[in-house]
């Protein structure tokens, strides 16, 4: 009764007609962010974060969370009809979406895409609502023991994850750690790698650093390619799926929902990790796996409706614990924090309009997006077309307007420029962006929980596995490193083996 | 030899040592009282101990014989460099010549990339600023630099 009461009032934030506004803007860009390759939500909502200033925090917010889970309603399009993902979490799409439009059956896969979103994002919006009451309840028992453990695992989970080589990521987090090092000590205010530089006092801003990485390096990378795109020649027809279709889809949908909620919670998971399970789980599972890779339906409801559930449900650990689990949160977590509130198990308390607000916008905005999403797919189509010579230029002008008006200083301009030439060369060496993001970003909160932690336990390390939650916390995070760590050194031993016997007598 | 991890897991190196230098001067402290260069300390001892690992492995490794020049071959990197030193020039001028006149230059130069007609290239740019000074300065009051014609 008591969430149903707070939900309530939560639409009568949500529903207020600026509020209504922010999140219909949201979504609507949220959507076309998702149809342009190239530009991803993470990019997106740091461009977009210094026009937010002159709203209210429940606004800003409304309106950068539509535009992330938007994302995942947008990526699906591209990807059925020109076979390149308009994001992430959409690639896994490609590969039965692209085939079904081939096969004459674009209609059906973009409706059982926008369907299987809107089903999957409202149910892990409930999930969300149902979650976090209780969550930022046990939060409030955390300690910094258990902080820290549980910006260890998010960390381990990031590196775990990369999509290169780990110890690559691994130095990437190190990397985001030292740079987020630069600026006042939270406990001695003692100035930390600032070169006596007075803008630098106040650490490195994430939007300027996000900007450069995702939206400078991408352009910089896709201004020395010639990219062509093959469309599918096909009229767009038949976007309400059949009842054969529904019957196909429909188990898919359901776990697609069940595996992206839980994979969303995880710090380090989110909507990317989700989709590609959910598709391998439907292919391992499904009578006919054959036909997966070749237009199977189910291929496109699981990870579509994972990368929904994922995305609504990966606001539980930002919300109720202050950390955020991927790199688009980690960039909300700053607009939270630009705002003035404080994302954590004081949330709810302290700032409930902002926390049943958000919550209510995103039933909303998964209604607007689906009434949207439908009836515009021939516009969204057309603006595929918009030539990318006019397209890096725009997204150059809104970094630079952006990363300007943060604080109104040149500076960060400087630092979005510089953090855009690394971001480019990160492509050009394999290095990946998404880890020192999230180091960067989780940094203060790390040196802070370890060293308030130290100081508690006086400087006993054993104190991390003496605490319960912090004990399984780290754990599951030796256990991860130890899965990706004993395969390979398993193949070293197995290869030195083999070379012995080779020359042995 | 993989010349790329070679080369970034030398310069990685450096910046570790810098940074474990620079944490010292902090003072980095003892475990029962870390100082303000405690975490910067050991999270520079781990990227420099990788940065070793990815140098040795770059020196050891037979597979990969790629060389630094192939992330650039058959691409036109040319734009990238412009680009680039384009933006620093733009942001190194920004303050004084004023947003209006900067961003236009920027702009003419950023389609003129794409090679389309003259018209266009100054035509697009010429709205892209309007748009984006009504847009960002006046409906949203974003205080954009007006620089030595103070407009």
């Amino acid at each position: 009764m008591e969430t149903l009461n707070s939900l309530l009032y939560g639409f009568s934030i949500a529903l207020q007609p600026n509020n209504l506004f922010f999140c219909f803007v949201g979504s609507v860009l949220g959507t076309l962010v998702g149809v342009l390759p190239g530009l991803g939500p993470v990019g997106a909502i740091a461009i977009l974060l210094p026009i937010t200033f002159n709203i209210s925090a429940t606004g800003a917010i409304i309106m950068l969370a539509g535009l992330y889970y938007g994302a995942m309603y947008g990526g699906s399009i591209t990807s059925i009809l020109v076979n390149i993902p308009g994001e992430a979490a959409s690639v896994v799409t490609c590969m039965d979406g692209y085939q079904m439009a081939r096969k004459g059956r674009a209609g059906p896969a973009l409706g059982i895409s926008a369907f299987g979103s809107f089903i999957a994002g409202t149910l892990g919006v409930v999930g969300l609502m149902l979650f976090a009451v209780p969550l930022s309840r046990l939060a409030l028992k955390f300690g910094p023991h258990e902080y820290f453990s549980l910006i260890v695992l998010g960390l381990t989970f990031v590196t775990y994850l990369a999509h290169g080589s780990m110890m690559k990521s691994v130095m990437m987090c190190c990397f985001g750690l030292i740079l987020s090092n630069v600026g006042l000590d939270p406990i001695t205010s003692s100035p930390r790698i600032t070169f006596g530089i007075m803008d630098l006092f106040d650490g490195i801003g994430i939007a300027p650093v996000a900007m450069g990485l995702f939206g400078v390096g991408e352009v910089l990378v896709n201004l020395e390619r010639t990219i062509t795109t093959e469309m599918v020649h096909t009229k767009v027809r038949h976007l309400f799926p059949s009842r054969l279709d529904w019957a196909a889809s429909k188990w898919a949908l359901a776990r697609g929902t069940l595996v992206g909620f839980f994979l969303g919670i995880l710090p380090g998971g989110g909507p990317v990790l989700a989709s590609f399970l959910s598709y391998g789980l439907e292919k391992r599972i499904s009578k006919h796996p054959e036909e997966f890779g070749h237009g199977a339906i189910e291929g496109v409801a699981a990870p579509e409706s994972a990368n929904n559930s994922a995305a609504s449900s990966s606001f539980i650990p930002l919300l109720t614990l202050g950390i955020p689990p991927n790199v688009s949160l980690s960039i909300l977590f700053g607009a939270f924090l630009i705002h003035g509130v404080t994302p954590g198990p004081f949330l709810i308390k302290s700032n409930p309009d902002v926390f049943w607000g958000v919550l209510s916008s995103m039933y909303i905005g998964n209604v607007m997006l689906l009434v949207l999403n439908l009836p515009l797919i021939p516009l969204w189509v057309q603006l595929l077309k918009v030539s990318d010579k006019y397209l890096y230029p725009l997204i150059l002008l809104f970094c630079i307007i952006g990363a300007y008006s943060m604080n109104n200083a040149v500076f960060d301009v400087f630092i979005m420029i510089i953090f855009g030439v690394v971001g480019y060369l990160f492509r050009k060496f394999e290095y990946e962006g998404a880890p020192l993001i999230l180091a960067f970003v989780l940094g203060p909160l790390l040196d802070l929980n370890l060293r308030q932690a130290l100081l508690i336990s006086d400087g006993r390390f054993v104190a991390f596995f003496t605490r319960p939650i912090s004990a399984v916390t780290l754990g599951l995070a030796v256990l991860l490193v130890s899965t990706a760590a004993i395969p390979a050194v398993m193949k070293k031993l197995q290869t030195y083996k083999e070379s012995v016997d080779e020359d042995g007598p | 030899m993989n010349r790329h991890d070679l080369f970034s897991g030398l310069f990685w190196l450096g910046i570790s040592i810098f940074v474990m230098h620079m944490a010292q001067g902090l003072g980095v402290g003892v475990l029962s009282n870390p100082g303000p260069g405690f975490v910067l300390f050991w999270s520079g001892l781990i990227f420099g101990v990788l940065s070793i690992v990815l140098v040795a492995k770059a020196l050891l490794g037979k597979g990969d014989k790629r060389i630094l020049a192939d992330s650039w071959k058959s691409l036109k990197w040319q734009n990238v460099l412009v680009t680039v030193i384009a933006l620093f020039l733009y942001a190194s001028f920004l303050m004084k010549i004023g947003f209006l006149i900067m961003t236009f230059a920027l702009m003419v130069l950023l389609y003129a990339l794409g090679k389309p007609k003259p018209w266009v290239t100054v035509g697009g740019a010429f709205v892209t600023i309007s748009l984006a000074y009504v847009i960002f300065h006046i409906a949203l009051q974003v205080q954009l630099p007006r620089g030595m014609l103070g407009w």
